[in-house]
């Protein structure tokens, strides 16, 4: 498995339900079920995880298993003083 | 800590933590430039883990490895919160700032004892034995009272060390005004000499004290614990409240006033306890003289109370 962070894994998730600029669409909400190749390891003292989708469909004796991972993103306005999707407003 | 070992459960959700908080910083980081950004509502991992126990009785996971069966799978969620949600479920700030159980010299098995009965730190220690008392904290952590009532002595707050320095040194400060033309006063010790005499006042009000070579002194005083859940010290003197220009744990600094209407310098801690400071005493500050003063060579000349009434 390739190590990459789980917040880098994370970020790449979100930014793939993002329509592109110009297309005139817009994602209010998603939801995502993925399976994540979990690993934890000590970095600098720190216990560090990493995540990334299975490299392979296939089922082998080397590969970590797969563990089922659920993440729901919402859309949040970015003009201040308007309320997100979590019901929070920015300040100006 | 190793993967082999397993990591305490505290340990795993505080790097999933800081992994969300750190995916919700870049996806916030896009708001400078986007009208619409996106952030992460919910995370919820289905951790396939191995549940030990060490040997101090800590539960600790390790993710299952390849080809490993019969691990237990562990639901963890997260969601987003605002910050009322925060202050209602998670400990006050200012109570985080009481000493540690380590730091009052609580060994591992104290501390594991207490930490099962929800104590963490001193504060969380006295609120319990407050209200229980000290035999019912004793019972239900199976650590002596005297033990705990040590244990407490140390977490309490003191000074131990004063120390005065000049203004200047810790930040410039405006230089005083010169005093008047023809009305250079001179310094005189309000400590009482056993050998003089006592001079005839006629004046009863305090007398001003001031500190000895020049006027804005810095008054650092140095301890432990000296930040309470209600704030630093308050510090007195006689009537006049003086605010704090620096604090922290383990030391508080007060700028002292140029004339002082006390000599005695009251630090209420965080506890309760009320320290008096004599700054003459401890600290030997001068007084300054009153026109008339007897050790005023120009001054006295007028004094009545000299034997000649003033004039030889």
């Amino acid at each position: 498995m390739p190590l990459r962070e789980l917040n880098t894994t994370l970020t790449a998730l979100v930014e793939a339900v993002i329509p592109p600029l110009g297309s005139g669409l817009q994602t209010t909400e998603a939801e995502m079920k993925i399976p994540l190749e979990v690993q934890g390891l000590v970095v600098e003292g720190q216990l560090v995880l990493f995540a990334a989708p299975p490299s392979s469909r296939w089922v082998s004796g080397f590969q970590h298993q797969t563990n089922q991972g659920r993440l729901q993103v919402v859309s949040t306005p970015t003009i201040p003083g308007q309320p997100n999707a979590l019901g929070e407003s920015r300040e100006g | 800590m190793s993967e082999r070992e397993g990591f305490l459960v505290e340990e795993f959700l505080d790097a999933i933590t800081s992994q969300l908080d750190r995916t919700q910083d870049a996806l916030a980081l896009k708001a400078v430039n986007r009208p619409l950004t996106y952030a992460v509502k919910e995370f919820a991992i289905d951790l396939k883990v191995f549940i030990q126990l060490d040997q101090r009785g800590n539960v600790r996971v390790r993710p299952s490895g390849p080809n490993e069966e019969g691990a237990s799978v562990m639901q963890i969620g997260f969601t987003t919160v605002t910050r009322p949600m925060i202050q209602e479920n998670t400990v006050a700030l200012e109570t985080s700032r009481s000493p540690s159980l380590a730091e009052i010299g609580l060994d591992d098995q104290e501390r594991q004892s207490l930490e099962r009965v929800g104590v963490r730190n001193v504060a969380e220690l006295e609120r319990l034995q407050s209200s229980t008392g000290s035999g019912g904290v004793s019972r239900f952590s199976g650590i002596s009272v005297d033990r705990l009532r040590s244990a407490l002595r140390q977490g309490r707050p003191i000074i131990d060390q004063i120390e005065m320095k000049p203004r200047s040194e810790a930040a410039p400060n405006p230089s005083p005004p010169p005093p008047p033309a023809g009305k250079i006063k001179p310094r005189v010790r309000l400590a009482i000499d056993p050998k003089r005499q006592p001079t005839p006042r006629t004046r009863l009000e305090p007398r001003p004290v001031s500190p000895p070579e020049e006027p804005n002194r810095r008054l650092h005083l140095r301890g432990r614990n000296l930040l309470g859940q209600q704030g630093p010290p308050k510090v007195t003197l006689g009537d006049q409240s003086l605010p704090l220009v620096d604090f922290d744990d383990d030391h508080i600094a007060v700028d002292l006033p140029d004339q002082m209407s006390s000599r005695t310098l009251s630090v209420a801690l965080p506890d309760g306890e009320i320290v008096n400071l004599d700054l003459v005493r401890d600290l030997g500050l001068m007084a300054s003289p009153e026109p008339g003063d007897d050790e005023s060579p120009t001054n006295g000349a007028n004094d009545p109370w000299q034997p000649d009434g003033g004039q030889r």
